[in-house]
């Protein structure tokens, strides 16, 4: 049974069924007041990008609760240090807000860099900072020199833009580290990793799969981060950009003041792994032919290995439907693809940050009848499952609920995700997610699957 | 209110607290058909929902006004106006919640105002509610109490009700507040109010919207909760009875109804335990006049008879005590009567509430020493006392994890949130079966604790 469901006016070029009318999507545009949007801040962007920094302090200059709701959200895990996972505010109360933050700021960085020791420190602005005009600059100034340690300003308020502003302000924050350790050496075969956050420890199977292709990895951007490895990343011969850009921008910095090129790359799914790996190799031709025969050995070596569970599992799950909605657009190609190898159809798609670019791509990529969103939000979407009839959704933690409760199949494609989705290993992990959601006995109770919801 | 307590320093590490706006949209889901908006920038609804989604498994929709920078500049008006109009177009609600944060309180917009003037340009539009919830005046329990009292003061006896829509019974029409407690207590309430012939407005009622079945089609809200006209009849009601700690007369809707209405209010703390339940049983009877069922006579001797059973593996057992306000009073009171030691309680909440009630309580028979009662208090600020203190247990939310693994500490997850177990919202501490499940847990942890670092591998404990 399908409800009718309207979308609302404003977002109506945001949605586009593939073979319907002409493909003049629109995004990159602000969330509509009042529309259940799932995406967060300026602020969660940045968080993204610079939480993996496990040697560094983190604080949230602001309301306690920014802070509190971010506080270990992540699965970037560390290998060393794990300051990472604390929360730190400066928790402004009402008399703060009137007479500024300033002063508290500074105190709290007096208390909490002695005690916890870190490497450098992010100070992250958040909405009310912008309003009661602290002066975060010179905070950050002044505790660099007294503290002796890199004090980073993060202009983050959240309403300054949307996630994407929030990776920019972070990047930005980061090119004050990079570049500031000229002294240790690094190989002429060397690379930076670039928007691996290091989930599940996803950037220990990437970096793995460089060494044994014989390439340095220099620095990891940010997963498993420490302060010391940024700041010579700028040695490095060659940057390799994840997704759909939350660390572009620092590549693009890098490239114009130290002349590092950077290539884009996926590392979800045996296609895009193998081609990331392939690029990185082919980078490195000439330097070194050699790396291009390992990079072959190595991608011949894991996908034999991936042959037979492969073929069970897409024996399993062919024809079952899916519907997609990550953060980046680069994701859910990456994800078609994977569930295409699956035998598993694509009915919707869609992104929280897209550009008009992606879906155009998307749009292509798709068969005829699925449906591309941008920005979308639960009603909208859970429409589309219905719709559509959707057994599998692939998302974030916001959506799961809203899949369960339709009786759908759900996995969590997300930053909050504890296993390994990455690389070869990490496709095998996400088939068998796949298919132990999809395939679970569970909803065959489902209401809307059949009348065994109902006792009889 | 008194002056909130202070901290000595400038930050906050590993805070024991969430925000008002969290409270308020928890409440707010307690409501039939009602849909809330925060008023300032995306990420708080945001991560708001994402925060309650862990914890009870359940769609929560959350609209935000979002704000841009030049919100920030000409201030909220015209994307409230939005926000509400496109919640209305979409969802239909019956009822829209407005909680503001800290972003529009600091930008100074005046909501009051802003919903006058909406509601006079669009009659259309169903009741708004509007609550001042800016985080950095309290946490989300403080929220969820404005957020039930503005409700109450916003509706009730404020809109005509149809002849049909007057609540009819042969039993004493009650309101019953509750401080936030999960579902399934909820569902307790209910059913000794039916069992007591009492026809009871819960408020809020989110028992079925936090905790319902899977769906058969799509709904836009999910359904249950405290209906419209059962709030704007509860000026009608023969007595009100609030639970939880002793909060301030001007946060309680109960106060504000018999200020204004004349309706008889009472108060008591949380029932779980012995006393605790007698005590909200027998006021409940006193107020409704109605007899206590014989079955609750049954539960509560079950109830001794596991307290009998349960005594020598808990007698003196030290155990900390964290959450919200209420939640910590029912616990501490639990404790005292089983013979537990608890040598800490703390909450985020800044209210001064907490140590003022446990202060006049006497010293449970376990404890050497009269506990430690912080408020304002973070997970940074207790690691330390907790290491000295070197308690058996400690009861609170998942936050406390931390700590538990570090100390190798086991914890009881009790409270919100709850994201790293299952069934927070099945969880039960209320009446005397309520409490005899939570005793249930709290033995079976210390057993645990026992049989796991026991050299010898008892097999009978
Ligand atoms: S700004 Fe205020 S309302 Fe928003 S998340 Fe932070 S503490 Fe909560
Ligand atoms: S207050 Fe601003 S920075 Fe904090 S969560 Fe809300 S939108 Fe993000």
């Amino acid at each position: 049974m399908t409800t009718a469901v309207p979308l609302l006016k404003e977002r109506e070029k945001q949605v586009y069924e593939k073979g319907k009318g002409q493909f003049e999507f629109q995004c990159e545009r602000k969330s509509v007041a009042g529309s259940v949007s799932q995406r967060a801040c300026v602020f969660c962007g940045s968080r993204v990008v610079l939480y993996p920094v496990a040697d560094a302090l983190h604080l949230a200059h602001g309301s306690i609760g920014c802070a509190s709701y971010t506080w270990d959200i992540r699965g970037s895990v560390s290998s060393g240090p794990e300051l990472h996972r604390l929360c730190f505010s400066t928790d402004l109360r009402e008399k703060d807000v009137i007479h500024g933050g300033e002063k508290k700021l500074m105190q709290a960085l007096r208390e909490l860099i002695p005690l916890h020791k870190p490497r450098a420190a992010f100070v992250y602005s958040t909405c009310i900072v912008g309003v009661i005009g602290d002066d975060v600059q010179a905070v950050c100034r002044k505790a660099t020199e007294e503290l002796g340690i890199p004090v980073i300003p993060v202009q983050s308020e959240g309403f300054n833009g949307t996630k994407k502003d929030g990776y920019r302000v972070a990047c930005k924050a980061l090119t004050t580290l990079v570049g500031t350790d000229d002294t240790t050496p690094v190989s002429k075969i060397s690379i930076n990793i670039l928007g691996e956050f290091n989930l599940a420890g996803e950037a220990w199977i990437i970096k793995e799969y460089y060494r044994r292709m014989g390439v340095e990895v220099v620095s990891i951007l940010t997963g498993d981060g420490r302060v010391d490895h940024i700041r010579k990343s700028h040695r490095a011969a060659l940057n390799v950009v994840q997704c759909s850009g939350s660390l572009t921008y620092l590549a693009e910095e890098m490239k114009e003041k130290y002349g590092i090129p950077f290539m884009r790359v996926s590392y979800f799914g045996i296609e895009d792994v193998s081609k990331a790996l392939y690029d990185v190799a082919g980078f490195f031709e000439e330097e070194d032919p050699a790396v291009m025969g390992k990079a072959a050995a190595l991608v011949r070596e894991e996908v034999a290995k991936l042959q037979a569970p492969m073929k069970t599992y897409r024996s399993k799950l062919a024809g079952k439907k899916a519907a997609i909605y990550v953060g980046g657009a680069f994701k859910a190609f990456s994800l078609i693809k994977i569930l295409r190898t699956l035998s598993v159809d694509v009915v919707m798609v869609g992104s929280q940050t897209g550009n008009k670019q992606d879906y155009a791509q998307l749009a292509d990529m798709c068969d005829p009848g699925t449906v591309i969103v941008d920005d979308s939000n639960p009603m909208e979407m859970s429409r589309f499952i219905i719709e559509k009839d959707v057994d599998l959704f692939i998302g974030g933690v916001k959506e799961r609920p809203m899949a369960f409760k339709l009786g759908v199949g759900f996995c969590d494609h997300n930053h909050e995700r504890k296993t390994a989705l990455a690389g070869f290993e990490g496709t095998l992990n996400f088939a068998e997610e796949v298919a132990s959601s999809a395939l679970s006995p569970v909803w065959r109770f489902s209401p809307r699957r059949s009348d065994s919801g109902k006792r009889s | 209110m008194d002056k909130p307590i202070e901290k000595p320093y400038a930050h906050a590490s590993n805070p024991c607290r969430q925000c008002m706006p969290l409270g308020a949209s928890w409440a707010f889901k307690g409501i039939e058909s009602c849909m809330p908006v925060l008023h300032g920038s995306q990420g708080c609804a945001t991560y708001i929902r994402r925060y309650m989604i862990s914890h009870f498994r359940e769609p929560i929709d959350i609209a935000s006004s979002s704000f841009d920078e030049t919100t920030v500049i000409f201030g909220g008006e015209a994307n409230l106006e939005k926000a509400v109009l496109n919640v209305h177009r979409q969802y239909h609600p019956r009822v829209i919640g407005i909680g503001t944060t800290c972003l529009s309180e600091t930008i100074g917009d005046d909501v009051d105002r802003f919903i006058i003037r909406i509601r006079d340009k669009y009659p259309e539009l169903p009741p708004l509610i509007p609550v001042s919830t800016p985080s950095y005046q309290g946490t989300q329990e403080e929220g969820f109490l404005r957020t039930v009292q503005g409700t109450v003061k916003t509706l009730a006896g404020q809109y005509q009700l149809t002849e049909e829509a007057i609540p009819q019974s042969d039993g004493p029409l009650l309101n019953l507040f509750m401080p936030m407690i999960t579902p399934a207590d909820i569902r307790w309430l209910k059913e000794v109010l039916s069992r007591m012939k009492i026809k009871g407005t819960l408020l809020p009622d989110y028992s079925d919207t936090l905790d319902g079945g899977m769906w058969s089609e799509f709904h836009p809200m999910p359904p249950g909760g405290t209906a419209l006209e059962q709030i704007i009849a509860m000026d009608r009601a023969d007595g009100s009875l609030e639970l939880g700690s002793d909060y301030p007369a001007e946060w309680r809707p109960g106060y504000y109804l018999q200020k204004r209405f004349g309706v008889p209010n009472a108060r008591c703390g949380l029932p779980v335990g012995i006393d605790s339940t007698d005590h909200f049983l027998s006021i409940l009877s006193e107020i409704t006049g109605q007899e206590i069922p014989g079955a609750c006579e049954q539960a509560r001797s079950r109830l001794i008879d596991a307290y009998g059973d349960a005594h020598k593996y808990l007698f003196g057992k030290k155990v900390v005590l964290f959450g919200d306000t209420s939640t910590v009073e029912a616990l501490y009171r639990f404790a005292s009567e089983v013979g537990l030691d608890p040598v800490l309680c703390f909450t985020g909440s800044p209210s001064g509430i907490l140590e003022k009630t446990l202060e006049k309580l006497p010293l449970p028979e376990a404890s050497a020493n009269p506990p430690l009662i912080k408020e304002n208090f973070d997970f940074g600020d207790a690691e330390a006392l907790i290491e000295e203190l070197q308690p058996d247990l400690l009861i609170g939310n998942s936050k406390g994890y931390k700590i538990s693994r570090k100390m190798d500490i086991p914890l009881l997850r009790v409270g919100f949130p709850i994201h790293d177990r299952f069934g927070a919202s099945r969880q039960r501490m209320l009446g005397y079966e309520g409490t005899a499940s939570l005793l249930d847990r709290v033995v079976n942890e210390v057993m645990e604790r026992k049989q796991s670092k026991s050299t010898v591998g008892y097999t009978y404990i």
